[in-house]
């Protein structure tokens, strides 16, 4: 079976609901928040795991005004992106993902690394399934290669490829609502029915919905693209949109 | 002739023409500052994250608008937070933590406001990145440190180098 790449990012969190009632921005409530799909910084368990060019640097976040930093690891390749995901640390970089755990979250342990050629965008973590997008572009590869792939991840440390297929400029995902949405960039969105997670099938184009990164809340879904971020909502299942922040 | 901790041991012809090289970015201090500008247009959306009923968009290199989002058919923009450089953010318990350049604010937001309560320098950045480019084999223009503040280096023609990374 062929080694298999992965680039997980942050879009994470996606199915968990981000719009909870309250005060805005309101200070003690003890949680944080749901970011896109590149961070660089990725906060779990009170501590914050920050990717530099060839380092990772753990801040403890105790006291949460003065970030105090307690690690910096040197890793290999010219990381991208951090994401926390349950006890695991994924750090993509441009040649593969590097997977550490954080059962000691001060000292993350590295597991190992999944090679990939090319790099430049987000996966979300399903379950045992992983979704992962590849585009080609001038700062990402010089390959011609722009694929949404199905990972196995149920052995982390045997990551198996299970499905392909071909997109146009793929970029962030996102789960909403049970289905598989991936941004096409300017060219649109995708929306792929997941009820075999191993094997998503399109369901809807949504040409005229450009999209380059999506957060799912609860019954939103919050869409960025070049022109500006606009939400939408479902009615029945076709998406919806309700507003447009410009 | 400038010799930097940076320059190595092995010394390189210098040519006195232009080459090919790697030049420091610099800004200065007031280039970091941060401060609060009335709601704008978004033009140029970057990363977006969800904090509660807020929902800030990052505008890519200039900074963070605060979005009400209470109401997602109207969601309200309150206000800027202009943040040179910045590209990335996080929020925990009202602070949100954001990249300024090469150095990680804190900043404590409210919905009316906000405070700058905390910098951490160069946190995005290698202490050497500041006095030599990453490349190997390269000439370089020499960090001069009242130009500002090294936040990046660029492939240039420069003249006469007088560095060089081995």
């Amino acid at each position: 079976m062929k080694k298999l790449l992965l680039l997980l990012l942050p879009v994470i969190l996606s199915c968990s609901g981000g719009d909870s009632d309250g005060i805005i921005l309101g200070p003690g409530e003890g949680t944080s928040g749901i970011g896109g799909s590149t961070a660089r910084f990725a906060i779990r368990n009170g501590y914050m795991y920050v990717s530099t060019n060839s380092k990772l640097k753990v801040l403890d976040l105790k006291d949460a005004t003065h970030p105090n930093l307690v690690n910096t690891v040197t890793t290999f390749g010219n990381l991208e992106t951090a994401v926390a995901y349950e006890n695991l640390l994924f750090l993509g970089a441009n040649d593969g993902v590097y997977i550490y755990d954080l059962i000691d979250p001060v000292h993350p342990d590295y597991i190992t690394k999944f090679t990939h050629q090319t790099g430049c965008d987000p996966v979300i973590a399903n379950g045992n399934v992983a979704y992962l997008t590849i585009r080609d572009g001038q700062t990402c590869t010089f390959r011609n290669v722009n694929q949404l792939i199905t990972i196995d991840i149920s052995d982390l440390t045997n990551p198996v490829g299970l499905d392909t297929i071909s997109m146009i400029r793929p970029r962030g995902l996102s789960i909403f609502n049970g289905s598989l949405y991936v941004g096409e960039g300017a060219f649109g969105l995708k929306k792929f029915d997941i009820t075999t997670p191993y094997e998503p099938k399109l369901d809807t184009f949504y040409a005229d919905i450009p999209a380059n990164d999506m957060i799912a809340l609860t019954s939103e879904m919050i869409v960025t693209a070049g022109s500006g971020v606009s939400q939408f909502n479902l009615v029945g299942d076709t998406l919806n949109q309700i507003s447009t922040i410009k | 002739m400038i010799f930097l901790i940076s320059c190595d041991p092995f010394v390189p012809t210098f040519p006195n023409g232009v080459v090919e090289g790697m030049r420091p970015v610099y800004v200065d201090s007031v280039s970091f500052a941060i401060t609060r500008q009335e709601s704008r247009a978004v033009v140029n959306p970057g990363k977006i994250y969800v904090y509660g009923n807020a929902l800030l968009i990052n505008e890519v290199d200039e900074g963070i608008h605060v979005i009400d989002n209470s109401d997602k058919t109207n969601p309200k923009n309150l206000f800027f937070i202009n943040i040179p450089g910045n590209t990335d953010m996080a929020v925990k318990d009202g602070l949100i933590y954001a990249n300024n350049h090469t150095d990680m604010v804190v900043i404590k937001v409210s919905e009316t406001d906000f405070e700058t309560v905390n910098r951490i320098e160069n946190l995005f950045f290698e202490p050497l990145q500041t006095e030599r480019p990453d490349q190997h084999d390269v000439y370089f223009e020499c960090v001069d440190q009242s130009k500002g503040k090294v936040i990046g280096w660029e492939v240039a023609m420069i003249k006469a180098p007088e560095c060089y990374r081995k």
